[in-house]
């Protein structure tokens, strides 16, 4: 399970490093390189955190395959969460 | 990259999409439900008795003497102890020999049996409906059903290499593929069909390259006789040895000497011992009953099932003769694990279900690419007006909706066909595909507009009056399955009725649609009638 939320909040950083999702989010922030940076780096490393997590959760092969599927999960859930959701995100 | 050569992959991807998109969709959406064929099985042998466990050890005795009584002289047995989901029941299979100097060479699945067996008695499990279950539902993905194996390979084996070439060409096309991962804009029409196929496509990609890849690999022989040709000529005998050697399996010459075979349940706490602890998953005697009798006790395990290889021990003495290894080599190994991502039975519950989702992820790609193709030409009123526009539009929903409908139509068949009739399971199969035939005349008579809403609104029942049915029909419904906590069979009901809210959901959001269409209409017509009128008032003018 650590393996999915790590992959969940790694693909909303890496949303956040891209101006239009960014700016779906938080509309009164200024998208900036720095920011753009900060989210695309948090992003990777949470995606690589969350690779290790699969892998030591249920060995390589397993693991692996089942984080390819978290991450066709995370990835299209969050788009259709930006798609009609966006704003509830703002709350955070 | 050359705008020439990227319009050229557009055509392509464009045209082997469109022209294959329903035999696509018809393979992935049986083939998803392939995830879950034991399931499927369980929820249509509504009679079948409960899922037995038992030691391996107590169960192979069970089989060998069923089988020492009903198929002594055979060339092989397969012995599949229960456990998991794949094997609910002790489960039996023979080979027998094919006679020599016979005048015409029998039917080879005369030559075969299985059976399931109870643990209890030792005796096959008590007769029930006969029904193609999950099984046949999962092989039509690569056999169509009706038509002969043979020509289904190989059309399946073309399909899946333009499946391939719609993917490779697809990430060609697509020209922002990071830039717009996360993108979807709904109610935006074209664009909202685009962007919708580009999002499933995308984030999908590793499981759409990997099943597509796999499904290739399943089909190596139909892609690449020339090897085999080449080495061997046309010696389909001589082929076929070398390549059973190649997976690994030693023929056993038969010494026609008869000798006692070997207690089996000693070997398999031998085969335990070597694998410190774990059970065997499968037994194979091989000549039972002769003086070179062998069994061969092996485990599956891991991605690609061979993983555990196996021990051979001599089927008369009983003595250990050497491992067999599960991996023979690099390219089994890589095949292998290809096969076995592909088949996913190593799957346990939580990666079963993100299967089955990659599954349907599949399934929309195909359906929302199928559309776009129509949403893109829907604004140009000529080629609305075409027959090839009328004749996709047509397909599409008799395949998109029409196919599900079907679906629903073979479980049905399953409750209501009487249990005693003649080819019972091939009348399921028949109603499935009656009624798509229907579903797919359905938009021809009606206008697609209607039949779009209407075959949504008929899925939704069919597929949410499932569990009233089954209520109806027999004691596994869900008031039983819920409270005995039975959950292959509870999820099955509550699956179809979740299937029936979402298509509820979708007739819905179509009618309000065509509804609003029908309301904007007239005021489209009057725009036209007056930008006429003013262009005729300004020629009139001028």
């Amino acid at each position: 399970m650590t393996g999915f939320f790590l992959t969940i909040l790694g693909v909303c950083a890496l949303s956040l490093g891209m101006k239009r999702h960014f700016l779906q989010v938080f509309p009164a922030l200024r998208f900036s390189r720095a920011r753009q940076y900060t989210a695309r780096f948090a992003g990777a490393l949470l995606l690589i955190a969350a690779a290790f997590a699969c892998v030591s959760d249920a060995g390589v092969g397993l693991g692996l395959t089942i984080y390819v599927a978290y991450l066709n999960l995370a990835a299209f859930g969050l788009a259709l969460v930006l798609a009609w959701r966006a704003s509830s995100l703002r709350e955070f | 990259m050359n705008g020439a050569f990227r319009q050229s992959m557009t055509w392509l991807h464009t045209w082997t999409g469109l022209v294959f998109c329903w035999i696509l969709y018809f393979m992935f959406v049986t083939g998803t439900l392939g995830y879950v064929d034991a399931e499927i099985d369980r929820w249509m042998k509504p009679e079948q008795i409960a899922p037995q466990q038992a030691a391996p050890a107590e169960a192979i005795t069970v089989a060998a003497r069923y089988l020492q009584r009903e198929a002594p002289g055979a060339d092989r047995w397969f012995i599949t102890p229960p456990g998991g989901r794949d094997a609910p029941h002790l489960r039996v299979f023979w080979q027998l020999p094919t006679p020599e100097n016979a005048e015409t060479p029998p039917d080879p699945e005369s030559l075969r049996g299985q059976e399931l067996l109870d643990l209890d008695t030792g005796e096959p499990l008590p007769e029930v409906r006969e029904t193609g279950g999950g099984q046949v539902l999962y092989r039509m993905h690569y056999l169509l059903h009706y038509l002969d194996r043979d020509i289904a390979y190989r059309f399946i084996g073309v399909v899946t290499m333009l499946m391939f070439v719609g993917l490779i060409t697809g990430i060609v096309v697509h020209k922002k593929i990071f830039k717009e991962f996360f993108t979807f804009r709904p109610g935006k029409g074209q664009r909202s069909w685009l962007d919708m196929h580009n999002l499933l496509s995308v984030t999908s990609l590793p499981f759409q390259l990997m099943i597509t890849y796999s499904g290739l690999i399943f089909m190596v022989t139909v892609w690449m006789p020339g090897i085999a040709l080449g080495t061997f000529g046309f010696d389909v005998q001589r082929t076929q040895t070398v390549l059973s050697e190649a997976v690994g399996q030693v023929p056993t010459e038969r010494a026609n000497e008869a000798a006692p075979l070997v207690e089996l349940a000693p070997l398999l706490a031998d085969a335990q011992m070597r694998w410190d602890g774990a059970p065997a998953t499968g037994v194979e005697v091989r000549l039972p009953g002769d003086a070179n009798a062998e069994v061969a006790v092996n485990r599956s395990e891991g991605i690609a099932r061979i993983g555990g290889g196996g021990f051979v021990y001599n089927g008369v003495t009983g003595d250990y003769e050497r491992a067999a290894p599960g991996v023979p080599n690099a390219p089994i190994a890589i095949a292998a694990t290809l096969i076995g991502l592909h088949e996913g039975l190593f799957a346990g519950p939580v990666l079963r279900w993100l299967y089955l989702f990659s599954g349907l992820i599949g399934t929309a790609m195909v359906a929302t690419g199928a559309v776009y193709w129509t949403a893109k030409r829907k604004r140009t009123g000529v080629q609305r007006q075409s027959r090839g526009y009328r004749f996709v539009d047509a397909l599409n929903v008799g395949t998109i909706m029409g196919l599900p409908i079907a679906i629903a139509a073979y479980f049905w068949a399953n409750r209501l066909l009487p249990t005693g009739m003649e080819h019972r399971a091939d009348w399921e199969v028949h109603a499935m595909f009656l009624v798509w035939g229907l579903c797919l005349l359905h938009p021809v008579v009606r206008s697609t507009k209607h039949a779009w809403s209407e075959q949504a609104w008929f899925a939704a029942a069919a597929f949410a009056l499932i569990p009233v049915l089954n209520g109806l029909t027999t004691q596994v419904h869900l008031g039983y399955s819920l409270r005995a906590g039975d959950w292959v069979l509870a999820s099955f009901d509550l699956v179809a009725l979740a299937t029936g809210i979402a298509f509820a959901m979708a007739a819905l959001l179509m009618s309000r649609r065509a509804a609003g269409r029908e309301a904007s209409q007239p005021v489209e017509l009057e725009d036209e009638l007056s930008s006429s009128l003013n262009t005729d008032t300004g020629a009139a003018v001028a």
